[in-house]
């Protein structure tokens, strides 16, 4: 046995590899990408460096309305110091909304066959053992698996586009046809899933927003102020109508995004997702044992947990090479290839 | 993450040849099996702690015969302990993510964290243990990034799927 040969070469995409798809007869000379031949609905800019979701105008309008909103401000001059604390919040608020519209939120990549088909045959023995004689011997599709977790049972529902279990959190985005990490929700705002790697980004973002939204209404009213104080107060509101306009946007900006910031951080604090809150995973009233096994017990912990954490790695191999023989194999549904799974 | 692809010349093992040949194949065909088309082993994760990355030790009945269980529990055991170290909560994860916030994340682009650098080490480990472990015994460990991190999937490069 030890002499046998295995050439394992995953690190070298050169010149084995292509001798080998010419051998099989499918010698096209450029090598795609993976992403390029990805079945989720995202959209790749860059070679596949980066991950969207297909409605980009979102991003685009959000864009131009914090441009709209804080310029005009930028360009006031009260104290040197204002308008440099206003352009590192806008700096970060760019940062954040960048990071959470163009990386991957967590897509897991779909099963492969061998493993759809493995996970086919195990749920048919399953059912099998288990003699359902309601429909003997017809084939149904997996339907879930249920795992305990830190001692509460949750069920894991079966994905019929992804063909797996849902890992515990996930959910499928009917916009981007994808399933998930952490699912929080799809936001058409930033065009993009909100998910287990780009929630801080999008919590941190909401956060600076409403800050950045009190900063120059406070500014606005100073400045209103400080000129009442000069003059009589008719005239302070007549020279500065620019400023009142710049405020009731900020005021109308504040209601909507301070409302979504302390909302967030509440379940920042609980290390909770929207999507389990709107479902009511964690109300008792819906359910007899209520705990969240994902809380790390603190609300500090959590925190840190969810906003510090490590920044996990993006699961779907973009910018890999297509194997030749394999993406052919893998366009199959396991519907055509279930004749090969033995009956017993 | 490259592109993988792998043969198993099976001319200098006479036991191996004997599923190939009733598959009908010419002769040329008979030393290279790719490795999708061998029989594969999932092991699955393990929730029972939550969301955080491990294995499950339980080992698969496929693998009777193949491996013995103290080495493939010796390996999985390993692999959980570093995906936890890749994944718990320490100061320098903390200092990482406030570094990048600080930079409005351009670190990201230049700077690789903690856990990439914990995943080159898992692959590493993951071919070493395929080197030295895993291939002498006909079976080749696949590393998990590659699947998802969501199984882990072991190939039995001795054997033809479907003829088992
Ligand atoms: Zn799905
Ligand atoms: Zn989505």
């Amino acid at each position: 046995m030890a002499n046998s040969k295995v050439n394992h070469s995953p690190q070298k995409p050169g010149a084995n590899n292509n001798t080998a798809a010419m051998g099989e007869g499918q010698g096209s000379n450029k090598l795609q990408r993976k992403w390029e031949v990805y079945p989720g609905r995202n959209k790749f800019f860059c070679n596949g460096r980066i991950v969207s979701s297909p409605d980009i105008q979102g991003f685009l309008c959000c864009m131009a309305l914090i441009i709209v909103t804080d310029c005009p401000y930028l360009a006031v001059k009260v104290h040197p110091v204002i308008p440099v604390v206003g352009g590192v919040l806008f700096i970060l608020i760019i940062g954040c909304l960048v990071q959470t519209t163009f990386i991957d939120p967590g897509i897991i990549p779909r099963a492969t066959l061998p493993e759809a088909l493995e996970t086919d045959r195990l749920y048919q023995l399953e059912c099998q053992n288990q003699e359902n004689a309601a429909n003997n011997g017809a084939y149904q599709p997996p339907r879930y698996k249920e795992v305990m977790i830190k001692g509460r049972q949750f069920k894991l529902s079966y994905c019929q586009t992804c063909q797996m279990y849902r890992p515990p959190r996930a959910s499928h985005c009917s916009r981007c046809n994808n399933c998930v990490e952490r699912f929080d929700h799809h936001c058409p705002m930033v065009s993009n899933c909100i998910g287990k790697r780009n929630y801080r980004y999008f919590y941190l973002f909401v956060t600076f927003t409403a800050l950045m939204c009190c900063y120059v209404l406070g500014c606005n009213v100073a400045v209103i102020v400080l000129r009442a104080k000069d003059t009589d107060i008719g005239e302070a509101f007549k020279k500065s109508a620019g400023s009142i306009i710049e405020g009731v946007i900020c005021l109308g900006c504040l209601a909507s995004v301070g409302g979504l910031s302390c909302y967030h951080s509440m379940l920042v604090c609980k290390e909770q997702t929207t999507n389990e809150d709107i479902k009511g995973t964690y109300n008792p009233r819906k359910f007899k044992d209520a705990s969240n096994p994902y809380s790390h017990g603190n609300f500090i912990t959590n925190c840190c947990a969810v906003l510090c954490g490590p920044r996990h790695p993006s699961l779907i191999d973009r910018r890999g090479f297509v194997d030749p023989s394999e993406d052919t194999q893998a366009i199959v549904d396991t519907a055509n290839a279930r004749g090969r799974i033995p009956e017993s | 993450m490259n592109k993988r692809r792998l043969f198993v010349n099976n001319n200098d093992n006479e036991r191996l040849n004997e599923p190939m040949k009733n598959a009908g194949q010419k002769m040329d065909d008979l030393s290279r099996i790719p490795v999708n088309q061998c029989p594969k082993v999932f092991v699955q994760r393990d929730y029972t702690n939550g969301t955080q990355l491990a294995f499950t030790t339980k080992f698969p009945q496929e693998l009777e015969g193949k491996i013995d269980v103290q080495t493939f529990q010796k390996t999985v055991t390993k692999l959980n302990a570093m995906y936890e170290e890749a994944e718990t909560l320490s100061g320098k994860t903390y200092c990482e993510s406030c570094l990048a916030c600080l930079t409005a994340y351009l670190s990201y682009i230049c700077i690789s964290t903690h856990y990439e650098q914990m995943l080159k080490k898992i692959r590493a480990y993951v071919n070493e243990q395929n080197q030295n472990v895993y291939q002498p015994r006909g079976l080749l460990l696949i590393d998990p990034v590659e699947r998802g991190l969501r199984v882990l999937e072991i190939c039995i490069l001795t054997e033809q799927a479907g003829g088992r």
